[in-house]
């Protein structure tokens, strides 16, 4: 990511002491880098436990594995739709496959960035529930499995930036890999759906699909 | 008490309400330090889902060790860096599955000394930025993160280029303030 032009900013201001220190501010600010955005699990505000005399310990936060949990949960109780579907298309997906309780509302496809890549990614996204969450079910393919700490994440686009992460994951060695995932964003303010990959050694994240491309 | 009024309270205060059972001291210093506690947890853990566990491992020992917090021993942002430190050592410490390949730890090169003293930098800076005036902050997350030029933002925010600018420099100037010690 490119800094701002200091020089075009510092246009104007004639006190070489002020200039310095705006410079070591600059300076300071690229070297820092941006605050991460907080992950869904951890933007809402922890809500207080009902007992008053209680102190709030990590089970009324937002945590992930309650939500991962919740997702086993709901998992079991074939509460959203199916991986069978997917698994059904794609003889590569080993995971057991369930009749799917309900069509995915809509389907999503996703384009590797490098047209030379075929990578391909699909997210079968159901209706919004009544908790406000948005189940779906995302199967990848083409995908390089990830090490060293460096990850995939799904995301919601805006101006066709990455602007919201619903969830990472890594995938298999090779194949498909297929998973759920829940966003709980308005998914009318956000323009489309990417896929990026985070690099844990240079802190940088890009973008390996998206809709657009 | 609305959450609201507590944005005007320094953090040491709002520890030591936290400290005496005040739910909504604790819900405001959560808003106010989740983001900086994030960023330094993915800085040391470079895995997003440990630094998360480390976040609310870090508000739980917030609420259980408030007690002891002492104002006359000096303000609370560092005691909560403090905090947040120890709850992402242990977490870094808790892990029992080896990594499956050397981590490669986002700090690099950088010894402890060095890793403590850039994550209590960064750690300030994220911190002065959020309490920048929203209009300021966002040109300067635009200009320096987002990829925009000036003329972008202007464009994008649909100001002035001249308003763009005044935002930026004067943005600059509050975070140097706050700053001035690591500068």
């Amino acid at each position: 990511m490119n800094p701002p032009n200091l020089d075009e900013l510092l246009e104007g201001i004639e006190d070489p002491r002020e200039r310095d220190r705006l410079r070591r501010m600059h300076d300071l600010l690229v070297a820092t880098g941006p605050p991460p955005e907080l992950s869904p699990a951890l933007v809402g505000a922890p809500d207080a436990p009902a007992d008053e005399d209680e102190r709030p310990d990590t089970s009324w936060m937002p945590p992930r594995r309650l939500g991962a949990a919740l997702l086993i949960g709901a998992g079991l109780l074939g509460a959203a739709f199916g991986v069978g579907y997917i698994a059904g298309q794609d003889g590569s997906d080993s995971r057991p496959a369930a009749a799917p309780p309900e069509q995915p509302a809509s389907v999503v496809a996703l384009r590797p960035s490098d047209q030379n890549n075929t990578a391909g990614a699909s997210i079968r996204l159901g209706r919004k529930r009544a908790d406000g969450n948005w189940p779906m079910v995302v199967t990848v393919r083409g995908l390089d499995h990830l090490v060293r700490g460096d990850y995939y994440a799904l995301v919601l686009t805006r101006k066709g930036k990455p602007a919201v992460t619903c969830g990472t994951f890594n995938v298999a060695q090779e194949g498909t890999t297929t998973f759920r995932m829940i966003a709980a964003y308005d998914l009318d303010r956000f323009e489309g759906w990417a896929i990026t990959e985070w690099d844990a050694q240079t802190r940088s994240e890009r973008v390996v699909m998206s809709e657009a491309a | 008490m609305s959450v609201l009024s507590y944005s005007d309270i320094s953090d040491g205060e709002l520890i030591t309400r936290v400290g005496s059972g005040d739910r909504s001291a604790f819900d405001a210093l959560y808003r106010r330090y989740a983001r900086p506690v994030f960023g330094l947890a993915l800085r040391r853990l470079g895995d997003r889902g440990r630094a998360e566990d480390a976040v609310q491992e870090t508000f739980a020992s917030v609420w259980r060790a408030a007690g002891s917090y002492k104002p006359e021993r000096g303000p609370g942002a560092p005691w909560l860096y403090a905090v947040a430190r120890n709850a992402i050592v242990d977490n870094g410490r808790a892990r029992r599955e080896p990594p499956v390949d050397a981590p490669d730890e986002v700090a690099g090169d950088e010894g402890p000394a060095e890793r403590a003293e850039s994550g209590w930098i960064a750690w300030r800076v994220h911190r002065a930025l959020a309490e920048l005036p929203e209009n300021e902050r966002q040109v300067i997350e635009l200009a320096y993160w987002g990829g925009r030029s000036q003329s972008e933002i202007a464009d994008l925010l649909g100001i002035p280029l001249g308003t763009v600018k005044t935002r930026t420099r004067t943005g600059l100037s509050r975070l140097a303030a706050v700053l001035e010690d690591v500068l």
